[in-house]
């Protein structure tokens, strides 16, 4: 990329003005002006918060108050959580979550997910664990273990490249219903306060 | 734009002072204030033009500020003790010199469209079993909750509150308990009071090991006002079980017994090293 400096040739000093000389010299420096100027040309530490539009250099989105999907929240009649049941629930990854992210510029995106949970552990017979993994358009970007306390708290990070929109979701993974121990109508599982951070970085 | 008409010198005709002057007056004009992206080329505002603040990186562009704190205590644990039913409920979690964040005589302003990013990592020592709790039958295991508080009154630190989306645990539930909703609990950090497993055929508890824990919270300032941050710190309360119930109006929570026969006093945790860093950045 060739710099915005002015290089367009002076009249020499002992001459007399030409009207082509100087038109040429005049438009030169009118055509650097129209779009022509770069970083060469501007100084230097003065953009700040006041220049900039919305959005121009970053977006970012919070969304709280993630807890387990609504649909497989049972309670059979316990005094605990209105939690997950085997009622309703199989095992394997469960798409609890999705959030449509908009706005978005190519460039990087950071994604935080920090939340509690319970896990029903005095039917100690039957342990159990849970696992957790964030998906941008169908792609897993991070990851935990197994989580097996009563109770946890758990935080995932990533940062992605990205190319603009996209679709982000959460899905949890718990241990299967063992046939033998496990009551399928009682909370096993719970998890609230779920806090969702993206954002998009393209400068 | 700053756009500049070119009227060109004519061939032949006589070049005065005046002419050039005003040619180059043209640019002058044009070129005060009236700069725009259509006279930059394209890429051409680079790292160099930004503000930049050298010593701390807060120029304000994206990060206002940024406080970080940590109560300068290792592995060695201060036992915090259960306690039934009050108002306010839960102890500050301040011992040695730190775990309070201050921001000074002005406090931090959050304005408004501007994020609170808080992050928190505590070290879990001990736990000791010495109120008889798992005595007498199973009982499912209970928590310590750590929740977050901002005092966004004045420099004095005196009137801390739940932070947006936070319950400060003094929620009536059944005849004098106290609880939390799930759902107000953007802020709160959960530990266990142990765990249980299999002796022999007996479901029997335990206390754990040393746990580290962490969580994080976050916050859009969408309430159309500014708001100034003076300080932030951590209270710890304990001991809550899971309930649904009428009780709780039919919504989860964390619910502490109320005194008397079915209290959880005296069951203690040690708390040791506690770290809370929190970022005060634009979202836009």
């Amino acid at each position: 990329m060739s710099n915005g400096k002015f290089s367009a040739g002076e009249a020499r000093a002992t001459g007399l003005v030409d009207v082509a000389d100087a038109n040429r010299q005049y438009n030169a420096l009118v055509g650097r002006l129209h779009g022509g100027l770069d970083r060469t040309n501007a100084e230097s530490n003065w953009i700040n918060r006041s220049h900039l539009v919305d959005y121009a250099l970053q977006k970012v989105q919070v969304t709280n108050g993630i807890e387990l999907a609504s649909a497989l929240q049972d309670n059979g009649g316990t005094a605990e959580f209105n939690g997950l049941c085997y009622d309703d629930y199989g095992g394997e990854w469960y798409p609890n979550s999705s959030l449509s992210l908009t706005g978005l510029k190519e460039g990087m995106l950071h994604i935080e997910f920090s939340s509690c949970y319970w896990i029903r552990s005095v039917d100690i017979a039957a342990p159990k664990a849970v696992r957790w993994r964030l998906l941008w358009d169908g792609q897993v970007v991070a990851s935990t273990g197994e989580h097996f306390l009563d109770y946890g708290n758990i935080y995932l990070c990533a940062d992605i490249p990205v190319a603009g929109d996209g679709t982000l979701s959460l899905e949890f993974s718990f241990t299967s219903m063992d046939t033998t121990y496990d009551v399928t109508s009682i909370p096993h599982f719970y998890f609230w306060g779920g806090s969702l951070l993206t954002r998009g970085v393209w400068r | 734009m700053a756009r500049i008409t070119n009227t060109p010198l004519v061939p032949g005709a006589a070049l005065t002072a005046a002419q050039l002057n005003g040619k180059f007056g043209d640019i002058e004009t044009a070129t005060t204030t009236g700069l725009d992206d259509e006279n930059v080329r394209q890429e051409g505002i680079d790292y160099l033009q930004f503000e930049v603040e050298t010593s701390s990186g807060k120029a304000g562009t994206i990060l206002r500020n940024t406080g970080f704190t940590n109560n300068g205590v290792g592995t060695t644990g201060t036992p915090y003790t259960s306690v039934d039913p009050a108002d306010p409920a839960g102890s500050a979690l301040p011992h040695g010199t730190g775990a309070v964040l201050s921001f000074g005589t002005g406090g931090q302003q959050l304005s408004v469209n501007d994020m609170l990013r808080v992050h928190w990592h505590t070290w879990v020592s001990d736990w000791t079993f010495t109120g008889g709790l798992f005595t007498g039958g199973t009982l499912d295991m209970p928590c310590w909750v750590i929740w977050l508080e901002w005092d966004i009154t004045s420099n004095a630190l005196a009137n801390y509150e739940a932070v947006p989306g936070q319950t400060a645990f003094t929620d009536t539930a059944g005849a004098g308990e106290q609880m939390g909703l799930c759902s107000e609990m953007a802020a709160t950090m959960v530990i266990p009071h142990g765990y249980h497993y299999l002796l022999a055929t007996v479901v029997t508890e335990r206390e754990h090991d040393d746990l580290q824990l962490r969580r994080s919270f976050n916050y859009v300032n969408e309430t159309g006002n500014a708001i100034t941050v003076y300080g932030l710190r951590l209270v710890i309360d304990g001991l809550y079980h899971p309930e649904y119930s009428a009780n709780t109006g039919l919504v989860n929570a964390l619910v502490k017994p109320a005194a008397g026969g079915g209290s959880w006093a005296g069951e203690e945790v040690d708390i040791a090293s506690i770290t809370l860093g929190a970022l005060f950045q634009r979202t836009r």
